[in-house]
């Protein structure tokens, strides 16, 4: 999960959101506040980012003026805007930028977002084959769950669900998110199987501890 | 039907009719006239037949014995000297008559016409009482024929005129008119088709303008040529069409306006709904620090608080702007500028005391007092030195003065860049974004300010040098005219 995101955003608390954001996923995230001051910082620094999160009205350069810079330097973008509008839409994503994210946005889909964008842009040996919480290996590809070595056995939807509680470490999931993984579609009405699959997942594991309850909303993975 | 062709329709119709009509009326009387006239000569000519006859028989009479030596003698007189065009007869029997027609007397003594309508043509006494007349159809002529018989004998004459070719004639010249006539119709049917054409196109061409406007186009107008009635017609079709264009753009700039307002309304919207909706998911999900909780939350409270008076802010241009409503021009009171600035200067004391700014303030001669809504003049002020707060660096001075020209707020800061000055008076429009939206700006202040200075019936002016500050003055003292 180590990346680092440039952060291009010209209101300060929205920016200090979105890296509040990032970094509780686990990414480290670099805010910037003008187009200008990163063009700049763009020409001095050598630094490798991963992604950039780009605002589209910017004071200095604006979001489309800074695009072609960044990809110049192999960073893929994604556009964060009020500007909601198909013309626009299509215009960033012609333009080059891997995806288009209208504010104001949820925190899991900005999560995602970002995942897959870098999914989709890291090389193929770079990619991640276990996920490990504690004692804990997890293999999506495979879909086997190691504890302290031991396969454990887990059944499809438990599997689903530790996978994006572990993805999402230390965020809230909501029950709602969990069904629309489990079964594709926004799903209302009953969500206490839920509560049964995060009771098992928790009795395997032994995560009672690890996995926390949050009322009225949904389950989090914490880990310090 | 078209109007070309009723008109066309009508003319040519009555013209063709009224001319055929005079031309029988005409050929008529010429035939009567000539009809006239040779019955008039026939008539002497029987006469004189019968005259001469009559008194050669006279002469002879004593020397025939019988019926038969008068008819002898009758016949043979008669070939000598009156055989053309003429026949005798003796007590109804035929004596000589070289024509090819054969005559009914009785017929003829019968059927006589009086030719009444002929008389005005005749001489004085060529008519009379032992004559009869007709006109008869035999073999395919026509003749005139005369009937007289001789006076004291048994003679009776009869004179032909074969008059066909006279009505042949009349006939021909009938039809060479009726020929003519209908030639010439066809003529004035093509003229007058011009014609008409050529004075109702203007009608048409304010048809197809009309038709144009009434798909939109409003920007058609109808050439004005000439002083006829149809003339008056454009002139105020074109007026009509000027008022409509005018009301159109009327329309569509209030409604682009309108439009753009609200545009601007949703993206305003857009930041803090971001801010709020994301912190409050930030605080619901992640266990924060207890230091960014507070952060996240103040931030929360801020940002409503924006939006309230982003809220109160619109609704009050809202009600100002309304352009029919009641109770929306200003109240116009006399107030003491001074005591505006020192309200005004409360309102903000907080401000300008965490930016460490001096506020001066200055009353000039003669413009002590001024008339106007008071909550409304004092919203003006506060709204304008907020601005220069905003602008002004910290430790700068803000001067309020009243002069002849009116109340003007002044400022150190960082003043407006020349091109955006014509934007400023729009609403949500910022020169600088960012720093405006944390220095808590909306965009509408000057909206608002303008809208005020308008109901007054004042004008703002925006006065501005890029680092050197901005002066807006609000002519509100001597330039000030009441507002409609």
């Amino acid at each position: 999960m180590n990346a680092d995101i440039l952060v291009i955003e010209d209101a300060k608390p929205i920016n200090e959101l979105i890296c509040i954001n990032l970094e509780t996923a686990g990414y480290r995230a670099v805010p910037f506040y003008d187009g200008d001051e990163l063009s700049r910082h763009l020409a001095e620094d050598g630094a490798a980012y991963d992604l950039a999160l780009l605002d589209v009205m910017l004071p200095g350069k604006d979001g489309f003026t800074l695009l072609p810079k960044l990809r110049e330097r192999q960073i893929p973008v994604i556009f964060l805007t009020a500007r909601g509008d198909l013309p626009s839409k299509i215009k960033g994503l012609r333009e080059g930028a891997e995806d288009y994210l209208v504010k104001p946005f949820e925190m899991l889909e900005l999560l995602v977002r970002v995942e897959k964008v870098l999914d989709r842009c890291r090389k193929p040996e770079e990619q991640e084959e276990c996920l490990r919480v504690l004692d804990v290996a997890i293999y999506p590809k495979e879909r086997i769950v190691r504890k302290a070595g031991v396969e454990i056995p887990f059944k499809p939807m438990e599997f689903d669900c530790l996978l994006l509680l572990v993805k999402y470490k230390n965020i809230v999931i909501r029950r709602e998110e969990f069904l629309n993984v489990l079964w594709g579609v926004e799903f209302e009405g009953e969500t206490r199987t839920i509560d049964v699959h995060i009771a098992r997942i928790r009795k395997k594991l032994d995560f009672g501890d690890v996995i926390k309850t949050v009322p009225r909303v949904g389950y989090r993975l914490e880990v310090h | 039907m078209k109007l070309t062709t009723k008109i066309l329709a009508a003319t040519v119709g009555l013209l063709f009719l009224f001319s055929q009509l005079f031309s029988i009326w005409n050929l008529t009387e010429t035939q009567r006239m000539r009809l006239g006239s040779v019955l008039n000569s026939e008539l002497a000519r029987l006469n004189a037949s019968a005259q001469r006859f009559s008194e050669e028989f006279g002469r002879n009479r004593r020397y025939l014995q019988d019926e038969n030596g008068e008819r002898f003698w009758g016949r043979s007189r008669f070939q000598m000297g009156y055989g053309a065009n003429a026949a005798l007869y003796y007590d109804g029997e035929e004596l000589s008559n070289i024509s090819s027609f054969a005559f009914d007397l009785d017929y003829l003594k019968e059927h006589g016409d009086d030719f009444s309508e002929l008389q005005k043509y005749l001489d004085e006494g060529v008519w009379h009482s032992g004559v009869s007349a007709l006109i008869g159809e035999t073999e395919g002529r026509k003749l005139l024929i005369l009937y007289e018989p001789i006076g004291n004998t048994k003679f009776e004459l009869i004179h032909y005129r074969d008059v066909t070719e006279l009505y042949e004639e009349s006939r021909e010249l009938f039809l060479r008119g009726g020929g003519m006539a209908l030639a010439l119709v066809v003529l004035l049917l093509f003229v007058l088709s011009l014609a008409v054409r050529r004075i109702l196109r203007p009608v048409r061409e304010l048809s197809a303008a009309a038709a144009r406007i009434a798909g939109g186009d409003y920007r058609v107008r109808v050439e004005e040529r000439g002083h006829d009635e149809v003339t008056e017609v454009a002139r105020s079709f074109n007026e009509m069409a000027r008022q409509v264009e005018g009301q159109v753009q009327n329309l569509a700039a209030t409604n682009e306006k309108q439009r753009r307002l609200l545009g601007a309304l949703a993206h305003e919207l857009k930041t803090p709904m971001t801010g709020i909706q994301g912190y409050a998911e930030l605080l619901q999900r992640v266990e924060l620090p207890q230091e960014r909780q507070q952060e996240a939350l103040s931030y929360i409270e801020q940002e409503c608080k924006r939006l309230s008076r982003l809220s109160a802010k619109l609704l009050q241009l809202e009600e100002l702007s309304g352009e029919s409503g009641e109770g929306i021009e200003a109240e116009k009171k006399t107030l003491e500028v001074e005591r505006l600035f020192a309200e005004t200067k409360a309102l903000l004391q907080r401000q300008l005391v965490e930016k460490g700014l001096r506020l001066e303030t200055e009353v000039g001669e003669g413009a002590a007092t001024v008339e106007g809504d008071a909550d409304l003049l004092v919203s003006l002020l506060v709204n304008l030195t907020e601005n220069a707060v905003k602008a002004s660096a910290p430790g700068g001075t803000i001067r309020l003065a009243a002069a002849k020209e009116g109340i003007s707020v002044s400022d150190e800061g960082q003043g407006i860049p020349q091109e955006e000055l014509a934007k400023i008076l729009e609403p949500f429009y910022m020169v600088d974004k960012s720093r405006s939206r944390q220095a808590g700006g909306a965009g509408l202040g000057l909206a608002l300010c303008e809208q005020i200075a308008r109901l007054h019936g004042w004008s703002l002016e925006i006065q501005s040098k890029p680092g050197k500050g901005t002066t807006v003055t609000c002519h509100c003292i001597s330039g000030g005219r009441r507002s409609g």
